[in-house]
Formats: structure tokens, sequence, C-alpha cells
């Protein structure tokens, strides 16, 4: 137990996370934490759904272990696994039932990542039973009451196959995140990248116009992220324009006759 | 290569027509000295010229053969995109006016250091603007410059300057100057403002507007004011001499401007709009920046700027979408009221609307308007002890229609109330089990959702499958040819997906040890538990377990080169999907009136890429009317029995769907929408491809966010189909 609490404070957030509220999502998801429910969080890449979740983290003074998910994943990855010590075996737990036995929040990023047959072991946690049972052990674990699962995923990807099962997500609180309107993302791109409002709010012009490529062409428009990068590149001393080049356009897409009219996006603002 | 094989090719390449054989003789007798290559170049445009005009491929083959050294292979496609525009433009006389010398209209104007051309800056300005915007702008040629806030018109071709660059930058700021005077609401100010002043000739308004844009453009977009001002600082001055403002320069233009309209600023104006408001703060600074004195004036720049107003124009189109605004509002405001179930009280504790209808009817408005100004994804509210969601869509819709008019009138919500009682009392019918009886082979009847009535048209649309005429050219071979670099990408990307090679853990058997399955083992039976025999990894290659159909529209719209683009993007997606190994079929859909829905089997399911297939796409040519629901109701059907995983029904179309009888706008758009969600509902995935510019206003409606893609560019759609079917099923 010793060595998980130890384990387990490596990824207590200390400091407080910077974080902008958009709308309620906070004030749902405490409501959420109290009556144990699980989260899910949508919404496009970069929008602050990682970071929501460790400033919630921050807030409820949990551990949060984030688990990114990739097609590889397996079960055990999750769960844990015998290993072998000198004569002995021993039984290492994975990162799910870490967080259920010491009561922290294990977060699946990127779920639909992750193979189906693999996600349905967080069905039994997500729902009323918040139980998670260890074959290999022969044990049936009850989570403790601090353990909060929360999932996150993209809808916007445009893969037909890559989905949530109607069984996964209905077991969960559903949060939408969404890039923050003009004046907070400007607020968050200049503390983030650290760089005055003025050049934020042009860096916010910047990504709203790529956005409004959605669909004519990009499947995503730039993202808060992608703008903080770019922000942190002109801090260094590289030209603004050269830093929305490498920080946000050529990101986003190789088309190009895509890439020539956010050239002239980047032009007419800089 | 002799003239019977010339003759040969000639008939393949506008099959099934067949033209007089003497005339045919006489045509391709020159043509035998040229190489094989140069022919087989010549004759792969015919395809795009014959159907347009017989007369203009004949002069098309006989102008560019005697000149081919002229223009040169490499630009044989740039020369049929000129020809074919100068025919639109003026006819068989002016293309072949053009075709006469080729080395005075077109290399020399092709290479002309300066001169730009909207066709060619068209596709990126169209993004670049789109995105500036925020919402779906189109480019037009026109002569003069003015715009409906939906299109903005531009001159064809910009050759002011000796520089391409500066001629180029003009171009931008005529575009991004008329997006400014769309955010500016110019129309309402000339029309509210300053109706009585306001006359072609009046310059005043006129500069004033300009000023006023410039000023917008100066605030929103730095980076082209800044490149701009060395252009902008000034060539005004002789057009501005000739309307007798002495030597104006932006400064004597704006104290010039300032004198004029001083009633209109002092007064009238001030009532205006927040956007239409000068920010006077901005207007004197501007007014302090040192003007220059110019060099002279270069004709046209100045009138360009000016650009024109059509008011009534204008207004008629900023009406018609007013109009589809509020006919969609109320069909989404209704369908979001419609009831679906008891209210749960405890959840929507402090929006509950009184039973008092006004009240209600005010409060439901409040709401929709304070979650639009909060930018809330979607609402929960109570409405007539009913818990409703207010969808994205319907916000989406609000906040444009509050951008528009300020408020969401009280029309739009009575209207969406009336109907949902109405509807309450009626009761919609459901959709019956299965909506399809056959008739006779080939022969299906389908029901159609008639969205006024909220209730299906029982047996109403009669779907009958037809074969294609087989056309026996070589159409796909010479696809093929064209394409070669663009098919060796796509073979390359679409092998890669199809060996998907990777390696899977924890087999039963397979090509080497799985490390972590071992250590897992032996952990376990150390701790004296048995120990799983899966060890192995395995090379797995990824059955991809995906079935498509993909609907193509065949409507009289897609005749010319938008159809002849469609084939060429079915043969090389056929040919990617064969090295894919995907279950595909194709399918064009046509038809006029609700009995004669026509549904054209290109290739079956279980077909594979054969001949017959490649004769069918090349067969694939305009019909009547796009009629879609019918055919996605038959299809989604026939792709319900398949046991595919993953099963998809793509569209490819160029407008919205119409049909002669009646059947359009809301009510066409509904029923396909209604399609598609039945075809969700049976765990068929719905996309579209469109080239339609208007497609944003009602594709998303009909696909749902995400589910469909605008190719701006046609000439893209052969390598834009492909990718993006590579990224959806990836």
């Amino acid at each position: 137990m010793s060595n998980h609490t130890e384990k387990l404070s490596e990824h207590l957030i200390t400091a407080e996370p910077f974080y902008l509220e958009q709308h309620n999502e906070l004030e749902i998801a405490l409501a959420a934490t109290s009556h144990k429910l699980p989260l899910l969080l949508k919404g496009p890449t970069g929008c602050g759904k990682t970071r929501f979740m460790q400033y919630l983290a921050w807030r409820l003074k949990r551990p949060l272990i984030t688990v990114s998910c990739h097609d590889d994943l397996s079960t055990a990855d999750l769960i844990g696994r015998f290993l072998i010590k000198g004569n002995d075996a021993v039984w290492v737990d994975g990162p799910l039932t870490m967080a259920v036995k010491a009561g922290a929040i294990c977060y699946l990023d990127e779920i639909v990542e992750a193979r189906k047959d693999t996600t349905v072991v967080i069905h039994p946690l997500a729902d009323d039973r918040r139980e998670l049972p260890i074959e290999k052990l022969g044990v049936l674990y009850s989570a403790a009451d601090e353990f909060m699962l929360a999932v996150s995923y993209n809808p916007g990807y445009q893969s037909v196959i890559k989905d949530l099962k109607p069984s996964t997500r209905q077991r969960f609180v559903s949060l939408t995140f969404n890039y923050p309107e003009s004046r907070l993302e400007t607020k968050i791109v200049a503390k983030e990248a650290g760089i005055d409002e003025a050049l934020a709010a042009q860096l916010v012009h910047l990504g709203h116009m790529t956005r409004g490529l959605k669909e004519s062409g990009l499947p995503e428009g730039a993202s808060t992220r992608l703008l903080v990068q770019a922000g942190m590149l002109t801090k260094t001393g590289i030209s603004t324009i050269d830093a929305c080049r490498a920080g946000i356009t050529e990101s986003l897409t190789d088309d190009p006759e895509l890439l020539l009219a956010l050239e002239e996006m980047i032009l007419s603002i800089f | 290569m002799n003239t019977k094989t010339l003759t040969e090719l000639f008939y393949d390449a506008v099959s099934p027509s067949v033209p007089n054989e003497w005339e045919v003789e006489e045509l391709l007798h020159p043509l035998r000295k040229l190489d094989d290559d140069l022919v087989h170049q010549l004759f792969s445009h015919i395809d795009s010229i014959w159907p347009i005009s017989h007369t203009l491929c004949f002069r098309y083959i006989e102008y560019t053969s005697s000149q081919f050294e002229i223009i040169g292979s490499a630009m044989l496609a740039e020369w049929v995109r000129w020809l074919l525009s100068q025919y639109e433009e003026g006819g068989l006389r002016k293309a072949e006016e053009f075709m006469s010398d080729a080395q005075n209209n077109f290399i020399k104007r092709f290479h002309s250091s300066s001169q730009v051309s909207l066709a060619d800056i068209s596709p990126i300005m169209t993004s670049f603007i789109t995105g500036v915007a925020g919402h779906p702008l189109r480019l037009e040629a026109a002569k003069e410059v003015w715009t409906d806030t939906e299109t903005i018109f531009l001159p064809p071709v910009i050759d002011i300057f000796d520089d391409k660059e500066v001629n180029l930058m003009i171009y931008k700021l005529l575009i991004s100057l008329q997006w400014s005077l769309i955010s500016l609401k110019s129309h309402q100010f000339l029309q509210t403002a300053h109706p009585a002043n306001y006359r072609d000739s009046n310059y005043p308004a006129k500069l004033y507007l300009l000023i006023k844009g410039l000023l917008h453009i100066q605030q929103k977009l730095p980076g082209l004011w800044k490149r701009i001002q060395p252009v902008l600082s000034f060539r005004l001055a002789a057009e501005a001499e000739a309307a007798d403002y002495h030597s104006i320069n932006i400064r004597e233009l704006v104290s010039f401007i300032e004198h004029n309209l001083q009633p209109v600023e002092n007064g009238i104006f001030n009532e205006l709009s927040k956007e239409t408001e000068l920010n006077l703060t901005n207007y004197r600074q501007f007014k302090k920046s040192p003007g220059q004195k110019h060099s002279p004036a270069t004709s046209g720049l100045f009138t360009l700027l000016l650009g024109e107003y059509h008011l009534q124009k204008t207004e008629a189109k900023i009406m018609e979408r007013r109009t589809e605004n509020k006919k969609l509002f109320i069909m989404l405001l209704h369908k979001a009221l419609a009831p679906t179930g008891p209210a749960d009280t405890k959840n929507v504790p402090d929006r509950k609307f009184s039973n008092e209808k006004t009240d209600s009817l005010a409060m439901l408005q409040d709401t929709i308007k304070k979650a639009v100004q909060e930018k809330k994804p979607r609402e929960l509210i109570q409405f007539d002890n009913a818990n409703v969601i207010l969808p994205a869509d319907l916000l989406d819709l609000a906040s444009t229609i509050i951008n528009d008019l300020g408020t969401i009138p009280d029309g739009y919500v009575q209207a969406a109330v009336g109907m949902t009682g109405q509807g309450r009392m009626e009761g919609a019918s459901a959709p019956p089990e299965d909506a399809s009886e056959k008739l006779s082979s080939g022969t299906f009847i389908y029901d159609e959702w008639d969205c006024r009535r909220g209730g299906y048209r029982k047996d109403w649309c009669t779907i009958i499958e037809e074969n294609l005429v087989l056309n026996k050219s070589n159409f796909t071979a010479l696809t093929l040819h064209k394409y070669t670099g663009l098919r060796r990408r796509l073979r390359r990307q679409f092998e890669m997906m199809r060996t998907d090679h990777r390696f899977i853990g924890r087999q039963r058997d397979g090509d080497d040890l799985d490390l972590d399955a071992i250590i897992d083992a032996i952990g376990d039976k150390k701790a004296g538990k048995s120990p799983s025999e899966r060890l192995f990894t395995r090379l797995l290659r990824n059955k991809r377990n995906i079935t498509a159909i993909f609907l193509v529209d065949m409507s009289n719209s897609t005749a010319g080169w938008v159809g002849t683009m469609i084939k060429e993007s079915l043969v090389l997606l056929c040919e990617s999907m064969e090295i894919l190994g995907d279950q595909y079929g194709i399918y064009g859909f046509s038809g006029m009136r609700r009995s004669r829905c026509k549904l054209y089997p290109v290739k079956q399911l279980d077909e594979s890429f054969s001949e017959s297939v490649q004769q069918k796409i090349a067969a694939i040519g305009p019909k009547d009317y796009t009629r879609m629901a019918p055919p996605i109701r038959h299809l989604t059907n026939l792709l319900a029995k398949s046991d595919a995983k993953t099963r998809l029904l793509i569209s490819l179309s160029d407008g919205k769907p119409e049909d002669y009888d009646g059947y359009f706008g809301q009510y066409a758009i509904e029923d396909t929408r209604k399609a598609l969600m039945e075809a969700r509902g049976k765990g068929i995935k719905s996309f579209c491809f469109t080239i339609d510019k208007q497609a944003h206003d009602y594709l998303e409606h009909m696909y749902g966010r995400g589910n469909y893609t605008f190719i701006n560019n046609i000439e893209k759609l052969p390598s834009r189909i492909p990718q993006i079917y590579r990224t959806l099923t990836a």
C-alpha cells in the first residue's frame, strides 16, 4: 500500500493548473463527482479537455492517472499483471486498479483509439456497481469513494469506425467542450504562451479564420493549443509570421491550395 | 497514325454520337502528321468539349492541331479551359476568335507577367474570405465590383499595374473590402439612412462607405492594410479629377466626406446599428495619418474600389435568406418542442413556463436569446410540462437570425408553437416497419416524409431500376492515363491501408514469442495460477469489414465538366477500392416526378471492376432531377441486408434535392434528412461530397455536422474523393 501511496503521490497535482471555465462544466463535473458518476468529455482536439481534468483533480485534491489510449492497449495494461521478482511472482496493479483502490481519478484519454474489447473492462466501474473484477487474482475490488472514471474523445474525427459503443457511451455524464469564446481564448493564449493580450487576440483572430474552413477542406480549425504554441514561438524571437506558419498552418494541412489560403490569412493579420 | 486509326479513335471518343464520316475524315486528315502521343493528348479533351458543342469540338481539333507547337502539351489542359470559358462568355464566334491566334490570345496572355485572373485565384481566395468571414462567401466574375451579401462579384481579370503581385493585392483588397461592406451592413446604410441621397452617381455616399470599409480592414486585417498601403497612397487622383474632386488623397477624401455628409453623421447616422456606426476615434485618427500626394492614378482602380451597389438585388437575396432561415427556424423549433415524454421537473427547476400562452412564448423567446448570448452548445428547458432540448443547430440558426434582425421575431416562435400544438392533436404517424414494397422486378415503392404535416405520405415514390446503355469508349483508359501521377500516389496510400500490418500479441500460435505474454505467464505460473497459452505474436493483416455504396447524382445540372469530373473520380475511386478490397457498389440516380425515380446500377456490390462497369461509368450522363430520398431509402434497404460491420452510404452531389412536381426547398431537404435518419437507424453511416457552393446552408442539417465535405475546386474531385474515403474508413 505504501508503494501505492508513493506512486500515487506523483500523480497528485499540487499547483493550481491555469483553467478558465467556459460554461458550467465545473459545476456539472463537481455534481457528478458527488454522485460518483463517471465523466465523458467530448470536444475537438486542443480545446482544453485534459487541462480541465487536471484542474478538476487539483480542485478535488485527488491524484489524476492519465492513460493515453491506443489500439495496442490490452486489458492487462489497464488492470495489472504478475511480474517476476527474484523467485517470486508479484502482482503489479495497472493504472485503473491503482485508481480504484486508492480513490484516484483515472482518465482514459482518446478512448475511441483503444480497441472496443479493451474498453469493455470499464463497464462495471462506470455504472452503479463501481466494481473491478480481477480474474487472475480472483478478487472483486469495490471502488473507493473518491475513485472517479473519466474518458475523453473527439467526435469530430471523420472515421466512421472510431466511435463509442452505445453500451459504453450510455454510462457517462457528458460534458461538451468547444473552443472558448474569443475574449476567454485570448486570455488563455496570453497567459499560457506568456505573450501580451494584443498579440494573443490576433492569434485568436487567425484561429477563428481557420475554423471557418472546417468542412471546406480542413477537418479541424486551429486548436487553442496550436495558438498557444505559436505564441510561445514568438517569445523566443521568431517572427510572428514564421511562428504562425510553423506553429499553426503547417500543422493543419498539407494541401498546397489550403496552405496558400491560410498564408493569406496570416498575411492579412500580421 | 493513318486516317482509319484516327477515325476509330475519334468515334471512340465521341461515342455514342456518330458524326458524318466525310466531315470527320476531312477534319482528321491533317492530323496524320502528328505524333501518336500528341493525338492521344489532343483527343483526351474531346470528352469535355463534345458534350458542350460538337462544332466547338471540331474547331478545337482544327485549331489546336495546327498550333500544337505553339501551345505545347503541357499547356493543353489550360488551353481547353480558356477556350471553354471563351465559349461560355461569347459563344462559338468568340471561342473561334480566341483559338485563331494561340500565340497572342493565349500564350502571351498566359505568360503576361502582370495579369491576374479571378479563375486562377478563386479557389484560394474563396477559402481565404470564407475563413475571414466565418461563413461561406462565393466569388464570381462580373463587370462591376459589388456584393449581394452571399457572393462577391469581381472583374474576371485585373491587369492594372505592371507587377503581378500588386494586381493580386488589388484582388485581395477588393474581396476584403466587399466583405467589410457586408459586415458593416452598407446596404442598410444606403437604404435606411440615406435613401434620398443615394443614386448610382452619388459619389459622397460611395466614398463614405469606401472609407468606412477601408477603416474596417485597417482594424480587422492589419496585415493586409499594411501591405496595401504603398498601393493605396495613391493612385486615386486621376479618377477623382475626372469626378471633379481635384487631386484627392485619403485625407482630403475624408474631409470631403465629412463636409458633405455632416448631416448624416450628426443626425440619422447616430441611430444606426452598432455595426454601421462609424468608429469616430478611428475616423479622426485616420484623418491625422499622413496623406501622401500621389503619382498619377491608374484608370479604373478608383471605380473598382468604389464598387457598385445593387440594392434591390441585395435586398432580394437577403429576403430570400431570411425566408429560408425563418422556415428552417420554425421547423427546428417545432421539432424541438414536439413532446418526447413527461417532464422531469426535478432537473429543470427554474425555467418552467406557465400555462399562460403569451408568457410562455416570451419566456421561450428569451431563453433562446439568452442561450445564444451565452454561446451554450445546447439548452434544456421545460415547455408545456415537457422537457425540451434546444439543439445546437437551432441555436446556431437563432444566432444568425439575431445577428441579422437583432432579435428573434415573435412570429417565428408563435408559428413553431402553433405547429407543435397542431401536431399534438393530429399525432405524427410512425414510419412503417418496412417502407418498401416490391412491385415487379426492378420497381419498388417507398413512402415520402412530408414535413408540413409531420408524417409519411404512404407509397408515394416509385423507384425504377434501369440499366445504363453501355458506352464503348476509351474513357477509362484516358482517365487512367491522365492521372498517372495521382494514381501512383493513391495506389501507395490504399496499399498501405490494405496491408495495415500489425503484430498482435497473445495468440495461440504465431511467428514470434510475445515477451509480455511470456512474462505474464511465468508470473501467473509462479503465483500458482494456470498460465495462458497465448504466448505468440502474429502478423495480422487487418480485415476491413466495410461495405460502401456510392450514390451519384445524375441530374441535368451535372452536364459538362462536372459530369466528366465525377466520372473520372469514379474511375480512380474504383481502382483504389479494388486495391483496398472493400465491398462497394455504385448507383446513379435521377428522375422526374415521384412516379419515375430512376436508379442506375453502375456497379453492384458483388460485381468486380469489369469492362462492363467501366463502360457504365463512361455512360453516366446528365438526366433529369434530383429526388434524393427514394434512392437513399432503396439503397438503405440494400445495405441493411449486408452483414458488414461498417456500412456506408456516400453521396456525390452538385446541389440541393429537387424535383419537377413541387419537390424542392424545405420539403425536399426534410424528406432527404428523414431518409438519412432512417438509414442511421438501420446502422448505416452516410456521408456526402458536394460541389454545391451553397452546400453549407443545408447539408449540415441533412447529414449532420462533420458528415459532408465541400469541394470548391471541381478539378480536385478525383483526388479528394479517394482521399476522404481513406480518412473515413481509416
